[in-house]
C-alpha cells in the first residue's frame, strides 16, 4: 500500500471488480428483503381485511338471532356456541345441548319462521341434524321456560347483507329504513372486497419498485378509516334514534316544533363552524420535517429531508395525510349538512322525530367539540422556542393561559352565551337539547364533572335509570331517593 | 538498544546506507538480531518532522475538511476541539518519542481514541477506521513503521476523503435529485453508488500522497 508508484491502476481495477460483485451481493440481497417486505405486507392487508368482514359476518348473524328470538317470542337472554366443522368432526360445545326440550332449525331467513323439533336423546345432536350446515347454536328459553336450541344456518354473504339490522325501531319507519340501508351499503361494500393477491417473486420486485405496496397500505388506511367512520355514523345514528323512540309520547309534534326551534338556532353557526374547518387548507409539511429529519437543521439533516421528500413513500403518506383530513371534514359534512338537507322529506311524524333528534344532537356535538384547546396553544406555542428556564416556562404558562382563555371564548361565540357563567350556559344548553345523549358529549373548556353530573340529574327525573350514571355520590343519592318516592 | 539505534541514526544522517552500518556493526562484534532490533527500534521512532513532510496543502485540507463536517453534521465545535487535541498530540507523542517513553505514547495512542468518542462519536467512527487501516499496514510492514504517523496520514486521507464524499453527496441532492419526479428509494440510492465506488482509490491515492515524501526521505 505504501510507496509503490502505479498502483493505484491495480488497486482501482481490483476495486471495480469488488465493488462490481458487491453490487450483485446487494441486489440479491435488496431482492430478498423487498420479497419478504410484500409477502408482509400482503399477508396485513388480508388479515386485516378478513377480520374485518368477519365482524360484519358476526355483526349479521347476531341481528339474525335478535330477529329469530323475537319472531318465535323466545327469551333474549341467550347463550351461544360456534361450531367448527372439519373434515371428519364437528366441533362444538356439546354441554349446549343439555336439558333442552325442543329445537328450532330450518329457519326461514325471511320469515324467521322455523320448524320446532323435540330434543331426541337417543341420540348426539350432531346425528340428529346436520350441523355442518350450521353456523352457530343458540341456547335460550321459551315462554314456557322450557330450553330450547336454535340452529342459525351458514348463510352466503348476499343474504347476510339483506338481514335487517336489530333494532327496537319498527322497520316501517323511514329513519329506520334509511339507517338499514346504510348498514347495507357498507356491508355490501365491504364483503364483496378480496384480499389482493401475491403475485410471482419477479412481478413482486417489479410491483415494490412502481410503488404498489406504498400504495396498498395508504389504500388500506383510508379504506379502515372510511369504514370507522361509516360505522360510527350510522351506530350514532341508531343509538339517538332508538333512545328518542323509547321517550315517544302524546307530544310528538309539540316535541317537532321544539327540536325545529333548536335546529334553527344552532344550525347556522355549526354549519359555519364546518365551513370554517373546510376552508382551513391541510398544512403541507416541509421537506424537513418527515420522520424526524431536519429537526436539528444542519446541512446533512436538511439534505436527508430532501432525499425523504422525493421518495415514493413520502408522497404516499404526505397524500394519506392530505386525504385522512379530508374524509374526516366529509363525515362531518354528511352528518350535519347533507343530513340537514333530508330534513323536509316526506315521513311520518315519528320517523321526523328520530331524524331531528339525530340532527340535533350532531349539532350539538359539532358546537361542543369544535373548540380545542390544543390547537390554540400551538398557535402560541411557536414563540416560546429558543427560550430555556424561567422564560421557557413562563413563555409555556402564559401560552396555556391564552388557550383557555380562547377556548371558552370560542364556546361561549358557539353556544351564543349572554350569561357570564359558561358552566351554566354549557349546561343549558345540554339541557336545551333534551336528550339524555347529549350529557355522554365531550366538552372541553368547561367543568366537565359538573356538567356531566347535572345534565344526567335532569334527565333522570324523567328517567331513573340515569341515576347511577352520576359520579357525584350525594346527588346520586339525591337522583336515587327521589325516583324511589316518585314510585 | 536506544543507544546503538541513536548511533544508527546519527550515521544516517552523515550519508551510510543501512546496509554498511549493519556490516560495520557485525564487524565489530554486535549480534544480527541486535543490530535489527535496533533498526526496527529506529523504525518505529516518532519525530515532529516526519509530520511536517506530509504535504501542507494536505494538511490544510485536512483542518478544512474537519471543520466543515462538523459545521454540516451539528458538530462544529467538537471539530474545533478535535482540532486542538490532534494538534496537540503530535508535540506530546513527539516529547514521549525523545524521552523513550515508548509505554507512555501507547497509552497516549488510546486516550486520544477515548477522547474521540466523548468528543463526537461521529469523527470517532472516522477515526477508528484510519486505527483499523494503520494496523493493517503497520503489521504488513513487518512494524517497520511509526503507527502513530502512519495513522495521522490515513486519518487525513480518510477526512479528506469524507469531504470529497459528502461534496459529491451534496450534489446529487442539491442538484440531481431536485429535478426528479417522486421515485422509490432504492432508485434514489443508486445516484450515490458513484460515492461508495470512490472512497477506497480515494483513500489509497491520497494516503500515498501523503507518504511520498516521508519515503523518498
Amino acid at each position: 500500500m505504501l510507496g509503490k508508484r502505479g498502483g493505484i491502476g491495480r488497486f482501482t481495477i481490483i476495486w471495480l471488480v469488488v465493488f462490481v460483485v458487491l453490487i450483485i451481493i446487494s441486489l440479491f440481497v435488496a431482492s430478498f428483503f423487498i420479497n419478504n417486505f410484500a409477502v408482509k405486507t400482503n399477508k396485513q392487508t388480508s388479515e386485516t381485511l378478513s377480520q374485518l368482514q368477519d365482524n360484519f359476518r358476526q355483526q349479521k348473524y347476531d341481528h339474525l338471532t335478535k330477529h329469530l328470538i323475537n319472531q318465535n317470542n323466545l327469551n333474549e337472554d341467550y347463550q351461544d356456541a360456534a361450531i367448527l366443522v372439519t373434515d371428519n368432526q364437528i366441533l362444538y360445545d356439546q354441554s349446549i345441548a343439555d336439558g333442552v326440550s325442543f329445537i328450532y332449525t330450518n329457519c326461514n331467513i325471511n320469515t324467521y319462521v322455523c320448524e320446532i323439533k323435540d330434543r331426541n336423546y337417543q341420540t348426539t345432536l350432531e346425528n340428529q341434524f346436520n350441523l355442518k350446515n350450521i353456523k352457530r347454536i343458540i341456547k335460550t328459553k321459551d315462554q314456557n321456560e322450557n330450553q330450547v336450541l336454535i340452529l342459525i344456518p351458514i348463510i352466503s354473504d348476499n343474504q347476510l347483507v339483506n338481514i335487517p339490522t336489530s333494532s327496537i325501531l319498527p322497520t316501517d319507519l323511514e329513519i329506520y329504513q334509511e339507517i338499514n340501508n346504510g348498514y347495507k351499503d357498507l356491508f355490501t361494500e365491504y364483503l364483496n372486497k378480496k384480499s389482493p393477491a401475491l403475485p410471482s417473486k419477479v412481478e413482486v420486485i417489479k410491483l415494490f419498485l412502481t410503488g404498489h405496496y406504498y400504495q396498498l397500505t395508504k389504500d388500506f388506511v383510508i379504506s379502515s378509516v372510511e369504514v370507522g367512520l361509516k360505522l360510527g355514523e350510522l351506530n350514532s345514528a341508531l343509538q339517538y334514534a332508538e333512545e328518542e323512540y323509547q321517550l315517544l309520547d302524546d307530544s310528538t309534534t309539540e316535541k317537532i316544533t321544539k327540536y325545529q326551534q333548536f335546529i334553527n338556532k344552532h344550525y347556522p353557526k355549526a354549519q359555519q363552524v364546518i365551513q370554517k374547518e373546510n376552508n382551513l387548507e391541510n398544512p403541507q409539511r416541509s421537506p424537513n420535517s418527515l420522520f424526524g429529519y431536519g429537526y436539528e437543521d444542519t446541512l446533512f439533516d436538511k439534505s436527508c429531508g430532501v432525499i425523504i421528500w422525493k421518495t415514493q413513500i413520502s408522497k404516499v403518506f404526505n397524500e394519506l395525510g392530505q386525504e385522512l383530513g379530508e374524509l374526516r371534514k366529509e363525515s362531518k359534512r354528511d352528518q350535519i349538512i347533507s343530513f340537514y338537507n333530508n330534513i323536509n322529506i316526506q315521513e311520518s311524524e315519528t320517523s321526523k322525530l328520530l331524524r331531528l333528534n339525530i340532527l340535533k344532537i350532531r349539532i350539538a356535538q359539532v358546537l361542543l367539540s369544535s373548540c380545542e384547546w390544543h390547537d390554540y396553544y400551538q398557535d402560541c406555542n411557536f414563540k416560546c422556542e429558543g427560550l430555556y428556564d424561567t422564560e421557557s416556562f413562563n413563555c409555556h404558562n402564559d401560552c396555556r393561559n391564552i388557550a383557555s382563555q380562547k377556548q371558552k371564548n370560542c364556546l361561549r361565540e358557539n353556544l351564543n352565551c349572554v350569561q357570564t357563567n359558561l358552566d351554566e350556559c354549557t349546561l343549558q344548553f345540554v339541557k336545551d337539547t333534551s336528550s339524555p345523549s347529549a350529557c355522554e358529549l365531550e366538552i372541553e373548556g368547561v367543568d366537565d364533572y359538573y356538567i356531566k353530573n347535572q345534565c344526567y340529574l335532569h334527565y333522570a327525573k324523567q328517567d331513573s335509570s340515569l341515576c347511577p350514571r352520576i359520579r357525584e355520590d350525594y346527588l346520586r343519592e339525591q337522583c336515587e331517593n327521589e325516583a324511589r318516592a316518585n314510585e | 538498544m536506544n543507544k546503538l539505534g541513536d548511533w544508527i541514526n546519527a550515521e544516517e544522517a552523515q550519508g551510510y546506507s543501512e546496509e554498511q552500518l549493519s556490516k560495520s556493526l557485525l564487524k565489530r562484534g554486535y549480534q544480527k538480531e541486535e543490530i535489527n532490533k535496533a533498526i526496527l527500534y529506529l523504525k518505529q521512532k516518532f519525530h515532529i518532522k516526519a509530520l511536517l513532510h506530509i504535504p501542507i496543502y494536505l494538511i490544510i485540507t485536512f483542518f478544512v475538511s474537519l471543520l466543515f463536517l462538523g459545521w454540516a453534521f451539528g458538530e462544529f465545535i467538537q471539530s474545533l476541539i478535535l482540532s486542538g487535541i490532534l494538534i496537540g498530540s503530535i508535540f506530546v507523542m513527539d516529547f514521549f518519542d525523545k524521552k523513550n517513553m515508548d509505554l507512555l505514547s501507547w497509552t497516549f495512542l488510546i486516550t486520544l481514541y477515548i477522547i474521540f468518542l466523548f468528543v463526537s462519536p461521529l469523527f470517532f467512527m472516522l477515526a477508528m477506521s484510519s486505527l483499523i487501516l494503520a494496523l493493517i499496514v503497520f503489521f504488513k510492514k513487518k512494524r517497520q513503521i511509526n503507527l502513530y504517523l502512519i495513522n495521522m496520514s490515513l486519518l487525513v486521507s480518510i477526512f479528506i476523503t469524507a469531504l470529497i464524499g459528502f461534496l459529491i453527496y451534496l450534489f446529487i441532492v442539491y442538484i440531481i435529485i431536485q429535478n426528479l419526479p417522486n421515485t422509490n428509494m432504492i432508485y434514489l440510492s443508486l445516484f450515490f453508488l458513484p460515492i461508495v465506488f470512490v472512497i477506497p482509490p480515494l483513500i489509497y491515492y491520497l494516503n500515498h500522497l501523503a507518504l511520498s515524501k516521508i519515503k523518498a526521505e
